[in-house]
């Protein structure tokens, strides 16, 4: 519970919580701070398309945010931009207190449709990132084995993904982002392959996962409802040109269970105020 | 197969497999004894065309002939200079050496024209050019540059396997999902890393399909050597049975050079079965 208390971002806990900084209050700096991102991308036909438009976000270290937002609003440009695959065309980004200027070892990153490979056994894949960085591989290798356990996938390590459910191999892809002891944990709809009831219950993994480990996570969706049951805070992006319509703080109790969270007055009035906004 | 032989559902569901399984054995012997149901009929109406027709047998011998050459080829020592083991040895074996060569190079050039683009824009153009051409053409030449030997045997089996293995490992390690490159990006991984863990386990399908056609071509090639000139092997065989107008001879060498192909070509799938295993399951 009391792990509950430090990380959970809530009106409640936060009152209980002594000592506890509340991200909306900037006490100290932002883990993740970007401002006034600007992507545009040439497209075949030669027109420019503007990805991002002046996008701005923070989040504070331990954080859970989620960003929802219609198809094509750049919230995997968001994502690319900050995991260093691609260099924005104007504004900063800063993780700590260092200029993201390429991939690095503090972000961890979890694609769509898992992206597990497949010649790769389980316990291969996810050792994959210790495996071509370097450094002190053998001591992560036991936390490697430590998250696999509570991703549930021991006895899974020798098996190859085509053997695994779409669920177990999605757990697998965030094993693998959290080789390396990142600080952030970036994840670009990594359920959106899965059926309702699967989704379902890998949201309910992620948040144990969130807590156990204890990072700061940053969840791309389209899933208005995954967003709200998964985010300390879930930020709205506009259509195209991508920029922040809005920033909610979510005042959920954790852990959170669906039967419990899509019955809270709380859960359905911001449900509401988001389909609102995207389909205004 | 009456109510009272299910005792368990789980014993039900075993014997359903169980009938299933000896279904699909069944069909697979119906399949096979079909195929060579239909091979005898092809041989008996050949007999019988054969000797209605009156073919003299210098144009077209009947199968007995072809079965009887087959047989004094076969029927003999390993190391008899008459038979066909030594010729077939000579021919495998520089075909074996040629694809071997032929094969490493299409795929070390492959993978550098997919790595580097200033590569493929250099190297591109000819492949495409040599790639068009017959290669068979380029025989004689090689027979003047490497003469009537063994080494024109290996360097024409070389080559003909070099082309298939070049445009299918750059076609192969150019269709790398980019998701899978993204992934190698954010974890910093070298160009070298990248490729031998993700790239060429990505190209393993083309490139045995490159394989798959590479040793069929490496032993056309060692065989068009032969005839173009060579002191042994099944082409020469070939040539020789021809000049004596020994049909039935040819057509023995032709069915050794058949079943020789066959053999290569499952010896390839079932590396390929081996090594990606993963290939047609996953996704």
């Amino acid at each position: 519970m009391s792990l509950t208390a430090t990380l959970g971002h809530t009106a409640a806990t936060a009152q209980v919580a002594a000592g506890q900084h509340d991200p909306a209050i900037p006490t100290s700096a932002p883990l993740i701070r970007a401002r006034g991102l600007v992507k545009v991308y040439s497209t075949v036909s030669g027109d420019p398309v503007v990805a991002l438009d002046d996008m701005n976000l923070s989040m504070a270290d331990g954080e859970f945010v989620s960003i929802v937002g219609p198809s094509g609003c750049g919230k995997s440009t968001m994502l690319r931009l900050l995991a260093g695959l691609d260099t924005p065309d104007a504004g900063e980004m800063t993780l700590g207190h260092q200029p993201i200027t390429g991939p690095s070892g503090a972000v961890g990153v979890v694609f769509q449709n898992a992206t597990l490979l497949p010649w790769m056994t389980v316990w291969q894949n996810v050792i994959l990132p210790l495996q071509v960085g370097g450094g002190n591989r053998a001591a992560r290798e036991d936390a490697v084995r430590e998250y696999l356990s509570i991703a549930g996938l021991t006895g899974f390590e020798n098996k190859y993904p085509y053997e695994l459910s779409g669920g177990m191999q999605q757990r697998a892809a965030i094993v693998r982002g959290l080789a390396r002891d990142p600080k952030v944990l970036l994840m670009d709809e990594p359920f959106g392959a899965l059926d309702a009831l699967t989704r379902e219950r890998m949201n309910g993994e992620l948040q144990r996962i969130w807590m156990a480990s204890r990072k700061t996570v940053l969840l791309i969706t389209h899933s208005i409802g995954e967003a709200i049951f998964l985010g300390d805070r879930v930020v709205v992006m506009s259509g195209r040109p991508g920029k922040v319509l809005e920033d909610l703080r979510v005042n959920l109790p954790r852990p959170r269970s669906h039967a419990e969270t899509i019955a809270d007055p709380e859960y359905i009035r911001l449900a509401r105020e988001i389909r609102r906004m995207l389909d205004a | 197969m009456s109510t009272a032989d299910i005792s368990t559902p789980h014993d039900f569901a075993a014997r359903t497999m169980e009938r299933l399984a000896a279904q699909r054995r069944r069909q697979r012997i119906g399949n096979i004894l079909l195929t060579i149901a239909g091979m005898i009929g092809l041989l008996v109406l050949w007999q019988v065309a054969v000797q209605v027709f009156q073919v003299p047998s210098y144009i077209l011998p009947g199968p007995e002939r072809v079965f009887n050459a087959l047989w004094s080829g076969l029927a003999v020592p390993l190391d008899s200079r008459v038979g066909f083991y030594v010729p077939l040895g000579s021919t495998l074996g520089h075909a074996a050496l040629g694809f071997l060569i032929g094969a490493t190079l299409g795929l070390l050039l492959g993978s550098l024209m997919a790595e580097f683009r200033p590569a493929e824009i250099i190297l591109m153009p000819y492949a495409f050019a040599l790639q068009s051409l017959p290669k068979i053409a380029i025989a004689p030449l090689i027979i003047v540059w490497c003469g009537f030997g063994n080494g024109s045997k290996v360097v024409m089996a070389a080559l003909l396997t070099f082309f298939p293995m070049l445009v299918n490992s750059f076609a192969g390690i150019r269709s790398t999902e980019p998701e899978r490159l993204d992934l190698m990006k954010a974890l910093s991984a070298s160009r070298l890393q990248t490729y031998l863990r993700v790239k060429l386990p990505t190209a393993a399908p083309y490139i045995f399909a490159g394989l798959d056609m590479g040793v069929v071509y490496a032993l056309l090639g060692t065989i068009v050597a032969e005839f173009l000139g060579a002191q042994e092997g099944i082409g020469v065989v070939i040539t020789q049975a021809q000049a004596v107008t020994d049909v039935a001879g040819v057509f023995a060498a032709l069915v050794i050079l058949g079943v020789v192909g066959i053999a290569l070509h499952l010896l390839i799938k079932v590396t390929e079965r081996r090594v990606i295993h993963w290939s047609d399951r996953h996704k």
